[in-house]
């Protein structure tokens, strides 16, 4: 888990309780000052944040540096490398949808095979000991390392790079998948051993929902290195992709499209990461630790 | 001693509950390959709609007892037989409630959908119950336990002895005639304990249920049952086998107080302490 999660309004658990004698002072138990709660909220970060744009901006207006642009012009590069001269998109915004593309495509082929595998490593001892060594020899290469081969032999196309974020997503799904079928707690499956369960349904409905925790940070882990490999491959094939943008402008000295780039790989994790923590949330309502106050 | 009070002869439409241990032990494999004995073979004979505590020190072999009638592990000597029957995996008629209920219930499910994951699984091979059908078993069920208008939360979200009422509620819902209990009061506080041996007390009169009632606890086995079985340490196999001729309905004051209490309770003590 990277962000670091501070419901709003959590600090009423830790209010002290009302002294004795005081209990019809119903003040000391009101809800904190809007002060309170803003300086105890990320919205303090991205004031923070804010700031800091502000700043940029203002030095920029009092002494232009070029190597390091401006806020306002970074911003106006994007819309047009987005939306594109005669509003039909720009090259960000196609090298963008090419690169989700392909990285969908490798995800999803990634997630069942990662997660089924992981999980039945964890649940069948044969499946285990048979993959085991297998997997432990790919997972240590770093994908990066693996690349040129890819290259060699399915060349520069699509299938390449959807092998390539399959590779990397399938490794952190099939550990936290196999970690979360190993810790199944021998109650519960002496409980489905009790209700008579068979093999599957004990699977089904005891040892997989027990896993999602964990499988949940598999599947986080595994959007945030597809993420680092979608500019790498980019960079490295060098046809097409976010990748390879940022590489383009940074050949051409480009500065602007440069940081355009950034700015959009940077808001398209932000935004994996915030749809991520939704579906969290509702995926494990029922853990203590997302319970409503 | 006089006999026990309550027999299954008030209980005559109470055909089967009967649990049989004949030579039953288990011994155990260690990893550098030496034997353990986890419980010598024993002759047990527990009749349809008897309450028996069994008591012991730890690692006397009392769960494993339990175990050994729930199916969930085999002897290595002598069978189990259930309703005349030898076992070889858990029988639908039994029900198992475990000492840590936080592991036991399913923690995603709703309490009234872990409630309805017993019923579903007990019905499985009969489709009787619908869904409509299931819903209203349970609901009943955990009304009976004392829990209406929570169905909708989730176990971690009650407290211990709560979920130990739920994990209860789950074990009735399928109708069974034997429920094995292992310690499953040993970790909740002593106020709550006290109301759910009279809720246990009250299941078993009125579903004419056989319980066996594994607990550590020398006063609350004999202010529950009827026999109470007292294993040797490090799995000897029995050591004593106690009527508790005390009368019904049992009352956590007035039973606690009856000279006859006091007296097993000290006979009890002298051969756990031992």
């Amino acid at each position: 888990m990277t962000t670091i999660e501070r419901p709003a309004g959590s600090d009423n658990a830790l209010q002290r309780p009302p002294a004795p004698g005081a209990l019809d002072d119903h003040s000391s138990v009101r809800r904190p000052s809007l002060w309170r709660r803003y300086t105890r909220s990320r919205a303090l970060g991205w004031t923070l944040v804010l700031a800091l744009l502000a700043g940029w901006q203002v030095s920029s207006l009092i002494e232009y540096v070029p190597t390091i642009s401006s806020p306002a012009l970074i911003l106006e590069t994007l819309v047009t490398d987005l939306v594109g001269a005669d509003r039909a998109g720009g090259d960000l915004l196609w090298a963008l949808l090419d690169t989700l593309r392909t990285m969908s495509i490798g995800f999803v082929i990634a997630v069942p095979l990662g997660i089924g595998l992981g999980f039945l490593m964890g649940r069948v001892r044969v499946i285990w000991a048979l993959l085991e060594p297998l997997v432990e020899i790919i997972r240590l290469h770093p994908t990066t390392a693996i690349l040129p081969i890819l290259i060699l032999f399915l060349g520069l196309g699509d299938p390449m790079k959807i092998t390539a974020f399959l590779i990397t997503a399938i490794f952190p799904l099939l550990m936290t998948a196999y970690a979360g079928a190993r810790s199944v707690s021998p109650t519960l499956k002496e409980t489905a051993q009790t209700f008579q369960l068979s093999w599957w349904r004990t699977q089904w409905e005891i040892a997989l929902p027990s896993s999602v925790p964990y499988i949940l940070v598999g599947v986080r882990q595994a959007l945030g290195s597809s993420l680092l490999m979608a500019v790498v491959v980019g960079m490295l094939s060098g046809n097409s992709g976010i990748g390879f943008y940022i590489l383009e402008a940074q050949q051409s000295l480009n500065i602007r499209s440069l940081l355009a780039g950034v700015v959009t790989v940077a808001a398209v994790g932000y935004v994996f990461n915030s749809i991520f923590l939704a579906a969290e949330k509702r995926f494990t309502r029922w853990r203590k630790t997302d319970m409503a106050p | 001693m006089t006999p026990v009070t309550i027999t299954s002869t008030e209980r005559a439409h109470a055909l089967d509950g009967e649990i049989r241990l004949v030579g039953a032990g288990k011994s155990y494999l260690t990893a550098d390959g030496r034997t353990v004995r986890g419980l010598a073979p024993i002759d047990l004979d527990i009749e349809p709609g008897s309450f028996v505590a069994i008591i012991g020190r730890s690692g006397c072999g009392k769960s494993t007892l339990l175990r050994l009638a729930a199916g969930l592990e085999r002897s290595t000597s002598g069978v189990v037989l259930i309703d005349r029957s030898t076992i070889t995996s858990p029988p639908a008629s039994v029900r198992y409630v475990f000492q840590n209920f936080g592991d036991s219930l399913l923690p995603w499910k709703t309490v009234l959908d872990n409630v309805r994951f017993g019923v579903r699984h007990a019905f499985a091979g009969t489709r009787a119950a619908g869904r409509d059908a299931q819903r209203e078993l349970a609901t009943s069920a955990l009304a009976e336990v004392g829990l209406t208008g929570i169905g909708d939360r989730y176990p971690s979200e009650l407290s211990g002895g709560m979920q130990q009422r739920v994990a209860i509620a789950r074990a009735l819902a399928s109708h069974p005639r034997i429920l094995l209990m292992d310690e499953p009061f040993s970790a909740v506080d002593a106020l709550s304990r006290a109301n759910l041996q009279d809720l246990v007390l009250k299941l078993w009169q009125e579903h004419a249920l056989t319980v066996v009632f594994v607990t550590h606890d020398v006063e609350e086995a004999l202010y529950l049952a009827d026999r109470v079985v007292v294993l040797g340490a490090d799995g000897a196999g029995i050591l004593a086998d106690i009527t508790v001729d005390l009368p019904r309905p049992r009352a956590q004051i007035g039973t606690r107080e009856n000279p006859r209490f006091l007296e097993l309770r000290r006979a009890a003590l002298d051969l756990v302490l031992g």
